[in-house]
């Protein structure tokens, strides 16, 4: 089934443009492409929508209030920034607002669409040379000082192998096969054990793990972009 | 009828480049900074360039409209932009610009403007009104101003925070607003930019 693709775009050119061109993709179906900062989310639920790409340089950090509500509901979209910047500040804040990716928009348009799969997939894709900034901050952050461990201990023994697997630098389907799952089954423990942290994405759960078991371990540029995490 | 299209933005540049030739049939070329700009007029041999005057590495996309009208005179150039700075447009217009097209325009009206200014009628869309069409782009608070002249001043997060008597994680939401607003990666870009253009604060 075709992914079911949303743009929210400052710019109505560029919205409409990117909609043409993405819709000549054979895997892609343009939901709609509006102008970003006209509209109500509320608008959007029930649409089948897999994934939305919304403008990070909204006025006012629109974006980012938009995609808290956006990831909120159940059965939510995958939420794609993007930036003119790649600040690694901005990017932590929209993890934390429930974003599953960010592209910048000198990036490529080929990125771009491979980062629309990757996402739909569940996983987390960001700016190579920014992740490894954006892992010490989630690390580090200043709301983040819940005990780590005790969160940890709340996870059944199957999601913890999950987390530990990706933890060791696994890619998700290599996740799948090392531990006999399902690449749906890994999916599903992948959401209960984020839920359970209270996390949004992969990447911060493995941060937490990081940070619980005091590592320091600084991953290199493309330690995440080559697992897909 | 041939284009190159020049946008920083090189997602919408390459898009709106195979939107173009897909829909429209138009011939064109997407590239993203001056220098490629005039490279690719000297190759491509286009009847028109549309470009943002706000291009990252020149600082000033009217310089690189009087380059392209200094060394190839019969191309038509047009500008599209988001940028609200009636100021710019004007001076486009001065030097020359077959048309200004806002980018609120979709794609087919993008496609019937470039035809028409190709059938030598200029065309000039309203600048967008700075209040009722707020492009953040250059528009920065009076205390991001001041952030902005500082790290141009080259003085440390410590130094700023200190003199100006914030939190050093306030004056990083400043920092990060200001990164986004001129859309630059770096203090050391900001810099560039505060030295370069004239800052207007709300």
């Amino acid at each position: 089934m075709p992914l079911g693709l949303l743009i929210l775009l400052q710019e109505r050119t560029f919205a409409d443009a990117l909609a043409i061109r993405l819709e000549s993709e054979p895997d892609i179906v343009v939901v709609a492409a509006l102008d970003a900062s006209a509209l109500p989310p509320q608008v959007f639920v029930g649409s089948r929508v897999d994934v939305v790409i919304l403008d990070a340089d909204l006025a006012d950090n629109a974006a980012f209030r938009l995609c808290q509500e956006l990831s909120q509901a159940p059965g939510a979209p995958f939420v794609i920034f993007l930036s003119r910047s790649s600040d690694p500040e901005c990017i932590v804040s929209a993890i934390r607002a429930g974003a599953a990716g960010w592209v910048r928009k000198d990036e490529s348009l080929a990125r771009l669409a491979n980062v629309i799969r990757g996402v739909a997939q569940g996983e987390t894709r960001l700016p190579p040379d920014q992740i490894g900034e954006v892992l010490r901050l989630l690390m580090h952050g200043p709301d983040q000082d819940e005990n780590g461990d005790q969160l940890l201990a709340a996870l059944t023994s199957r999601e913890r192998e999950v987390l530990q697997c990706l933890a060791e630098g696994n890619r998700r389907r290599d996740v799948a096969k090392n531990l006999h799952m399902s690449p749906n089954t890994v999916r599903t423990h992948l959401q209960n054990l984020m839920a359970k942290l209270g996390v949004h994405t992969a990447i911060e759960a493995v941060a937490l793990t990081w940070r619980a078991r005091d590592e320091d371990f600084a991953p290199n540029g493309d330690w995440f972009a080559e697992r897909g995490v | 009828m041939r284009l190159v299209i020049c946008d920083g933005n090189r997602i919408l540049s390459e898009a709106l480049a195979d939107a173009l030739k897909s829909d429209h049939g138009l011939n064109t070329v997407a590239v993203t900074t001056a220098a490629e700009c005039v490279a690719a007029i000297g190759s491509h041999l286009p009847t028109m360039c549309v470009l943002e005057v706000r291009l990252p590495e020149t600082a000033d996309g009217l310089r690189l409209i009087c380059e392209i009208r200094d060394r190839f005179p019969d191309i038509a150039v047009v500008i599209a932009s988001s940028a609200s700075d009636p100021g710019t447009v004007a001076k486009a217009k001065d030097l020359g610009v077959a048309g200004f097209l806002a980018k609120s325009r979709s794609v087919s009206e993008v496609a019937d403007a470039l035809r028409r200014i190709a059938a030598g009628q200029p065309v000039f869309d309203p600048v967008p009104h700075s209040a009722s069409h707020r492009d953040p782009s250059f528009v920065l608070t009076p205390r991001e101003a001041e952030v902005l002249r500082r790290i141009a001043a080259g003085q440390s997060t410590q130094q700023m925070a200190s003199e100006m008597n914030i939190a050093i994680s306030t004056l990083r939401t400043y920092i990060k607003n200001i990164f986004a607003k001129i859309g630059v990666h770096s203090r050391l870009e900001a810099a560039a930019v505060a030295r370069r253009a004239p800052l207007h604060s709300a």
